[in-house]
């Protein structure tokens, strides 16, 4: 979802590609809605609410596999812990059922806030089995205590809707309020999710290791989801549980959790109005195929593997999908093109007078303003890192001064990548401590790192591939906000996009900045890198490799943007095979050899003590710059 | 006393399917990286082939060897024509897209067999043997001594031969292990009809003892995924141990605490429990190095 961003949209890209689709998307929400009135065989006013109601539920599980790839096998957890809450609450206390409703929407945030803090840890699979966990055993306690829930006959509720003044009855009334209430949350998650937030969720779907380094707290990020999730699927619960006048131990279980996973995938992953639309063609067709008798479960099946086999962007992608289809294209129908194949301008070199802004541009102080005096800069002391019983980096300690540019050379393995790691965070080190601007820094936590001002780039380039090249310096450089969920105060300033333009004007790289990453090259990608860090206006920039795989153009752009950030009075560590590209930029160094610094000292001496047999094709002459 | 046993030996049965579900799990995420949640359905598959065999008329072992062998042709059906043209896909998309296999499988038994419960005669003859008071049949003997050996067996072919170490690879690296000559497609193969067959095996055995039915294979894929998750889905000797483990449980919880409470319990409380004690926690998000 791409609102409000209009003017950044270079025409025939990805961009107006999905304002089409969202469009679309929009138009099927409308269809979605109307339908009950077009006669559809089975898709009845009763239908449409379920498919309502049960689109809400997908839409919470879609928050967490959609906008931050975990998998959710327990999404009827909170659904049924918040519907039992609010009827038990009506029925045994007398509460009104509204308040009920609230009290059990607000206990549901609350304590997927706490637990949030236990699963949010959980990588990769473990999450699902956790919540697979949890969703069992949820019903398995409602159906063992049939004293309080009623066991697996349910507890029994009253089919009406109380909503403060009015009182929602008929089947018509209750259609009416849930398209509402579904078009409430469904707006809610879209501003949740749009701008800002929007492309730092996108780093940290594609690459937490790169979202890390730019001061997102992923843990915080998936907290927030998860919270956001459950509140949702509470809402859908206390919903449910008064349209069917019942809710039953299986509304919290397995089969329903693996239900609304399928409603969100069938209809789209990551997309807004995807969840109900899968949620309606599934509850529709499990309506149309009831009263098949023994062929309702195959019916049913083939028809759901179809779509899941067949619709890789689910429901909501198969206009995009028809559009793209070579048919399409020989009938030349609007809006069918090769995906991004026809932007403007082939890619090309990058200009080379974009370097001489550089200078200019890195001028403003250092760390955004947050401190005038360059500080004391970096000491890493005595930093050691053993993996298993090898040594790879043993008792080295190294420092990088504000204003200078410090390079650490070595051959492979000499446990050079390792040393920056560890500085940048990103790996504990065995022994041996970090100190920036005479603070000791805490021990793998490269957030705060971000923080302090400390930006590093990677070998090979961490990016979002499907966010732009302006998208992604912007994810990097607005990650140090964090993703608050209400708060405004830490929210990115005008400033920011000035900042982000300016990064890319200093790479060259604004004639591409609306290119998707997965469009450009493999030099340029690492350009997006140096941009992002740029972007963050760092006090200390750390690069590992940044001139691999760069052509000549861009190292000489890149040896200009290193003068530049030199004079601004940013310490700059770089490690580099490359010794003319070294011999360029650097003023000091340290040389490793097996974990161990052999040599520190000026650039020079660095150059003439570098000639060892490692790099054969390597020619320590005079650089090309300086 | 008698109770004790009744108990120890129907948990250690019920475990015994769940350990060597678990382990067609383990295997087929070690080859793939795809948790196969079709994997109760080879169950489903061997035991109503089984019975259907049977009830014509041909003989308790020929009907149990078709029946292994349709659980095997769907493993490796299922990984030749659904999984391997989709392997590039994100793994949450390849769960929903297992899940929809087992539900269409789930639809073939239904239409095929009906809602009724299906069952047939023990393959070693219907032997009992008491011990302290308590019934237990040769069957369930074998069964126990069946999946500590195919775990055994598995882990050992896993970790010492030239092929399982090919296997792993594959999972780790599957361009790095084509290029080194491992061929990628005929190791996963043959891991999903491994799959296959340890499902078809554990429902040759255990069909006779309790009964199958068309809906049978989702929640003993879960038990067995509860197996295979406490043992960090990699041991395949730790997924069998594990699924006894589950299988005790849930026949002790059953007897001495609370009928209701007990499988809902132990899949959610084992879960959440094996979980939180085995997933590493996430550092900085990065698993990969930079």
């Amino acid at each position: 979802m791409i609102p409000q961003k209009a003017r950044a949209c270079a025409p025939g890209t990805l961009s107006r590609h999905l304002r089409g689709r969202s469009s679309w998307r929009l138009a099927a929400v409308i269809v979605l809605a109307a339908s009950p009135f077009f006669g559809i065989p089975s898709w009845t006013v009763g239908t449409a609410v379920l498919a309502g109601i049960f689109g809400i539920a997908a839409l919470a599980v879609n928050v967490l596999v959609g906008f931050g790839r975990m998998v959710n096998l327990g999404g009827a957890s909170f659904l049924g812990l918040a519907a039992y809450g609010a009827v038990l609450g009506s029925t045994r206390f007398g509460i009104p059922y509204t308040l009920a409703a609230i009290a059990a929407l607000v206990a549901a945030a609350l304590v997927a806030w706490l637990a949030g803090g236990v699963f949010a840890k959980l990588p990769g699979f473990y999450f699902a089995v956790a919540m697979l966990g949890v969703s069992s055993a949820i019903q398995g306690v409602l159906e063992a205590f049939p004293s309080v829930t009623d066991g697996d006959s349910g507890l029994t509720t009253a089919r009406t809707l109380p909503l403060g003044v009015v009182t929602v009855s008929s089947d018509l009334q209750w259609y009416a309020a849930v398209v509402v209430i579904t078009l409430i949350a469904v707006g809610t998650v879209h501003l949740l999710v749009r701008s800002w937030r929007g492309r730092v969720l996108a780093l940290v779907r594609e690459d937490q290791l790169a979202a890390s380094v730019h001061g997102i707290d992923i843990l915080h990020v998936r907290r927030v989801l998860f919270t956001v999730s459950a509140v949702l699927a509470a809402l859908s619960g206390v919903l449910l549980a008064r349209w069917q006048g019942v809710v039953v131990p299986q509304d919290a279980g397995l089969v329903q959790s693996v239900q609304l996973l399928g409603f969100a995938i069938v209809g789209g992953m990551g997309s807004l109005a995807g969840p109900a639309l899968g949620a309606g063609l599934l509850t529709w067709l499990s309506n149309a195929t009831s009263g098949l008798g023994n062929i309702e479960l195959l019916v049913y099946g083939l028809i759901f593997f179809v779509v899941v086999a067949y619709l890789r962007a689910g429901v909501v992608g198969l206009p995009g999908m028809v559009l793209e289809s070579p048919l399409a294209r020989r009938l030349r129908l609007p809006g069918a093109h090769l995906p991004g194949g026809n932007a403007p301008g082939r890619p090309g070199p990058a200009p080379a007078e974009a370097s001489p802004p550089a200078r200019a541009v890195m001028h403003t102080a250092p760390g955004g303003g947050r401190t005038g005096d360059g500080g004391s800069g970096l000491a890493a002391v005595s930093l050691s890192k053993s993996f298993g019983g090898v040594r790879a980096v043993n008792d080295v300690t190294l420092a990088a001064a504000p204003g200078r540019v410090t390079a650490i050379i070595g051959g492979n393995g000499a446990g050079k990548s390792t040393v920056l790691n560890m500085i940048s965070g990103v790996e504990p080190p065995s022994s041996g401590k970090v100190i920036f601007d005479g603070q000791e820094l805490s021990v793998g936590d490269p957030v705060e790192r971000a923080r302090l001002g400390i930006a590093r780039t990677f070998q090979t380039a961490r990016v979002a591939p499907d966010l732009t090249v302006e998208e992604n310096v912007r994810a990097g450089a607005e990650g140090v906000y964090g993703l608050a969920l209400l708060g405004r105060s830490r929210r990115p300033g005008n400033d920011l996009a000035g900042r982000c333009r300016d990064a890319l004007n200093a790479t060259g790289l604004e004639h591409i900045a609306h290119r998707r990453m997965a469009e450009i090259g493999g030099g340029q990608r690492k350009l997006v890198e140096v941009a992002r860090a740029l972007a963050l206006r760092p006090k200390l920039l750390l690069m590992d490799e940044p001139g691999a795989g760069l052509s000549l153009e861009e190292l000489e752009l890149l040896a200009g943007l290193i003068h530049g950030l030199r004079e601004s009075g940013t310490a700059v560590l770089i490690i580099d095979h490359n010794l003319d590209f070294v011999a360029g930029v650097a003023d000091s160094g340290y040389i490793l050899e097996l974990g161990q610094v052999v040599y520190e000292g000026d650039a020079t001496g660095l150059l003439k003590q570098a000639e060892w047999p490692v790099g054969a094709a390597v020619t320590p002459a005079g650089g090309t710059g300086a | 006393m008698t109770l004790l046993m009744q108990t120890i030996y129907s948990g250690l049965i019920n475990g015994a399917s769940y350990g060597l579900i678990g382990l067609g799990i383990v295997l087929c995420y070690r080859s793939t990286r795809v948790v196969n949640l079709a994997q109760g359905e080879s169950y489903t598959i061997a035991g109503l082939v089984t019975a259907g065999l049977v009830s014509s008329g041909l003989s308790v072992a020929a009907a149990a060897v078709c029946g292994v062998s349709a659980a095997t042709v769907f493993g490796a059906g299922l990984e030749r024509l659904v999984l391997r043209p989709r392997l590039s896909w994100p793994s949450e998309r390849l769960i929903i897209l297992v899940v929809a296999v087992a539900l269409c499988a789930e639809g073939i038994a239904d239409y095929a067999a009906g809602p009724s419960q299906y069952s047939f005669a023990p393959l070693t003859g219907s032997g009992v043997v008491i011990l302290d008071g308590a019934v237990t049949t040769y069957d369930g003997f074998v069964l126990i001594g069946v999946v500590l050996a195919a775990g055994a067996a598995t882990s050992w072919f896993l970790h010492r031969t030239v092929l399982g170490q090919g296997m792993s690879a594959c999972a780790e690296n599957p361009s790095v292990s084509s290029l080194l000559g491992i061929n990628v497609s005929l190791m996963r193969v043959i891991a999903y009809s491994v799959a296959g067959f340890l499902g078809g095996l554990s429902a040759v055995l255990l069909v006779p003892l309790s009964s199958v039915t068309y809906n049978a294979g989702l929640s003993l894929t879960l038990l067995g995924y509860v197996a295979a998750a406490l043992a960090a889905m990699r041991s395949p000797l730790g997924a069998c141990l594990a699924g006894l483990v589950v299988g005790l449980a849930e026949s002790f919880l059953g007897t001495y605490v609370n009928q209701l409470l007990a499988e809902p319990l132990v899949l959610g409380v084992l879960m959440v429990v094996a979980v939180l004690l085995l997933g590493r926690r996430i550092r900085f998000g990065g698993v990969v190095r930079a």
